[in-house]
C-alpha cells in the first residue's frame, strides 16, 4: 500500500502541469515613441508573466526579466511605432518595451481585462536606465541623525494600466538596499538608485526635530551623481 | 452553438428503442442478407485545417487518429458514436496567440445511411454533433504551459468501404468537420476565433458483427421444389447449399418412411 501510494504520488508530481487560462486571447496595442517624440521601429515587446521566480526569500523581481515565465505574446515595431498583437491570459501581465539601451514596462491587472480583453494605449515613451548616486555630506558639522525619502522613476515600480490609462504604480517603493537614515557615521551618506531617465528624483529628508527639506534633481543620462549638503 | 449532449443522448436513445423495436419485426421478411449489427473502425486521418479563421490561417496539416462503433438500427440506417485525436504545429502564431502545438481531441455522436452497392462495395454518410476540446501547448522554452480551447463539433463524415470478409473491411473516410468553439476574444477578433474548419481523409479497418440468423431463416423457408426447378447455373451460393441440405433432408426422410413401411 505504501509503494502504491509513493507511485501515485510520484505520478501526481510528474504530471503536474503549468496552466495558463482555458478559452480566453486578449490583445494588446500601443505606439512607441522616443524621448523626443519620434517613433521607435524595431522595438521588442513582450508580454510575460511571473510565475515561477521571486519565491525564494531574498530574491527580487526585476521586472525586466523574462527567464523562466511563459511569454504570452509579442511583437515588433512597425516604421511608424505601431505595434499589435494577441495575447494569450494567465492572470496580470507585464509587458516590457526594449530597443537598444531604451526600455519601458506596463503591468497589467488581470481585472482590467474583465470587461475589456482589447488593451489599446495610445503610446508610450521608451526611456534608458541610469545609475544615479545621492549623497549627503555633512558641511555644518551637526550629530543629528536623518531620515531619508526618495521618489523616483524606479526600474522596479511598473507603469500600471488602470481605466485606460497608465500610473505609475502607486503602492510601490523603491527597494533600498539600506537603511533610510544618515549621519549615524561618517560614511553612511550615499545612496544608489537605477531609474529611468529623462525622469525626476524628488529628495526629501527629515532632521530628528522635524524639519522636513526637499530638492529635485533631473536625471538626464546615464551616470549621474548628486550630492546634498546639510 | 451551445452542446446539451443529455438532451441528444436522451433523444438516441428514445430513437433507438422506437425504431429497434420495429426492426425486430421487418428482419423476419426481409434478408436474403445477413443483417449488419455492429460496426467498429479504428483509422489514422490526415487533418487539413482551413478557412478564414484562426485554425486555418494558423495551423499546420497534421495527423490523428480514430475509433467509431456503429450500431445499425433499422435497415441501413445506424448510430454510434466516435472519438479523435488529431496534431497540429502552430505555423502563425499571430493568428492563434503564442503558443507551439495543439492537440485536437473530439468526442461526438453521429447518425447515418448505409449504401450497399455490390457484394463488396459499400458507402456510408452520417452526420455528428459533440464536444471538441484542442490542448494548446507553449514550447518547452517558453515554459511549456498548456491551456485549453473547447467548443462543439459538427462533423460529416463519409465512408467508402471494401468488404475483404463478412467481418472485415478497409475504410477510406473524408470529412469535414466544423468546431464552434466557445473563446473569449477581443471584439475585433470574434469573427476569426468563433469556428474552426478542418477538412479529413482517414483510412482504416472495420470489424464487422452480423446477424446471421437471418440468411438460415430465408434459405431454408424457400421449397425444396422451388430449389429444383431453378435453372442450377443461375442459383446463388445460398440457394445451391439450401438445395443440397433440402435434398439431403428430404432422402433422410424418405428412408426413414421406407423403415416403417417395410
Amino acid at each position: 500500500m505504501i509503494r502504491f501510494t509513493l507511485l501515485l504520488l510520484m505520478i501526481l508530481i510528474c504530471s503536474c502541469e503549468a496552466r495558463l487560462e482555458d478559452d480566453i486571447r486578449a490583445s494588446f496595442s500601443t505606439r512607441l515613441l522616443d524621448i523626443n517624440g519620434d517613433p521607435v521601429q524595431g522595438a521588442q515587446v513582450t508580454a510575460a508573466n511571473y510565475n515561477y521566480v521571486r519565491t525564494i526569500s531574498g530574491s527580487r523581481l526585476h521586472k525586466f526579466s523574462i527567464d523562466d515565465d511563459f511569454i504570452l505574446g509579442e511583437g515588433i515595431t512597425d516604421d511608424n511605432g505601431e505595434v499589435s498583437f494577441l495575447m494569450l491570459v494567465d492572470g496580470g501581465c507585464y509587458i516590457n518595451f526594449t530597443e537598444s539601451d531604451r526600455l519601458n514596462n506596463l503591468f497589467i491587472p488581470r481585472s482590467q481585462l474583465e470587461n475589456n480583453l482589447a488593451v489599446q494605449i495610445p503610446e508610450i515613451r521608451l526611456k534608458q536606465l541610469a545609475n544615479v548616486q545621492v549623497e549627503f555630506v555633512n558641511t555644518s558639522g551637526t550629530n543629528q541623525i536623518f531620515t531619508t525619502d526618495f521618489k523616483l522613476e524606479s526600474v522596479y515600480c511598473n507603469r500600471v494600466y488602470i481605466d485606460g490609462e497608465v500610473i505609475t504604480d502607486p503602492g510601490c517603493e523603491e527597494p533600498l538596499n539600506r537603511s533610510n537614515f544618515f549621519n549615524q557615521s561618517t560614511d553612511d551618506g550615499l545612496f544608489e538608485f537605477e531609474v529611468l531617465f529623462p525622469s525626476v528624483i524628488e529628495v526629501s529628508y527629515t532632521s530628528p526635530s522635524g524639519v522636513e527639506m526637499t530638492q529635485s534633481f533631473a536625471v538626464t543620462q546615464t551616470n549621474q551623481r548628486y550630492e546634498i549638503q546639510y | 452553438m451551445k452542446f446539451n449532449i443529455r438532451y441528444l443522448l436522451f433523444l438516441l436513445t428514445m430513437g433507438w428503442a422506437v425504431i429497434s423495436n420495429a426492426q425486430v419485426k421487418d428482419s423476419i421478411d426481409v434478408a436474403d442478407e445477413p443483417f449488419r449489427l455492429v460496426a467498429f473502425d479504428i483509422y489514422l486521418q490526415r487533418g487539413f485545417p482551413t478557412g478564414d479563421n484562426f485554425v486555418g490561417n494558423g495551423f499546420e496539416p497534421g495527423i490523428g487518429f480514430g475509433s467509431r462503433i456503429q450500431f445499425y438500427v433499422y435497415k441501413d440506417i445506424y448510430v454510434g458514436g466516435a472519438l479523435t485525436q488529431d496534431y497540429f504545429d502552430v505555423k502563425n502564431p499571430a493568428a492563434t496567440g503564442l503558443f507551439d502545438r495543439t492537440t485536437k481531441f473530439n468526442a461526438y455522436l453521429y447518425a447515418g445511411y448505409d449504401y450497399k452497392l455490390n457484394d463488396i462495395w459499400r458507402v456510408q454518410a452520417d452526420l455528428g454533433y459533440g464536444y471538441s476540446q484542442n490542448k494548446n501547448r507553449l514550447d518547452s522554452g517558453n515554459g511549456g504551459g498548456k491551456f485549453r480551447d473547447a467548443g462543439n463539433v459538427l462533423r460529416l463524415t463519409t465512408n467508402l468501404e471494401y468488404e475483404f470478409t463478412e467481418g472485415v473491411s478497409v475504410v477510406l473516410t473524408p470529412s469535414y468537420e466544423k468546431v464552434f468553439y466557445d473563446i473569449r476574444v477581443p471584439q475585433a477578433r470574434e469573427q476569426q476565433f468563433a469556428s474552426g474548419d478542418y477538412l479529413n481523409i482517414g483510412l482504416g479497418v472495420r470489424f464487422n458483427w452480423y446477424d446471421f440468423n437471418n440468411r438460415e431463416i430465408k434459405a431454408v423457408d424457400k421449397s425444396l421444389e422451388e430449389l429444383q426447378s431453378m435453372d442450377e447455373d443461375e442459383m446463388t451460393i445460398k440457394e445451391k447449399r439450401a438445395l443440397f441440405f433440402l435434398e439431403k433432408k428430404e432422402r433422410r426422410r424418405q428412408r426413414r418412411e421406407a423403415r416403417r413401411g417395410g
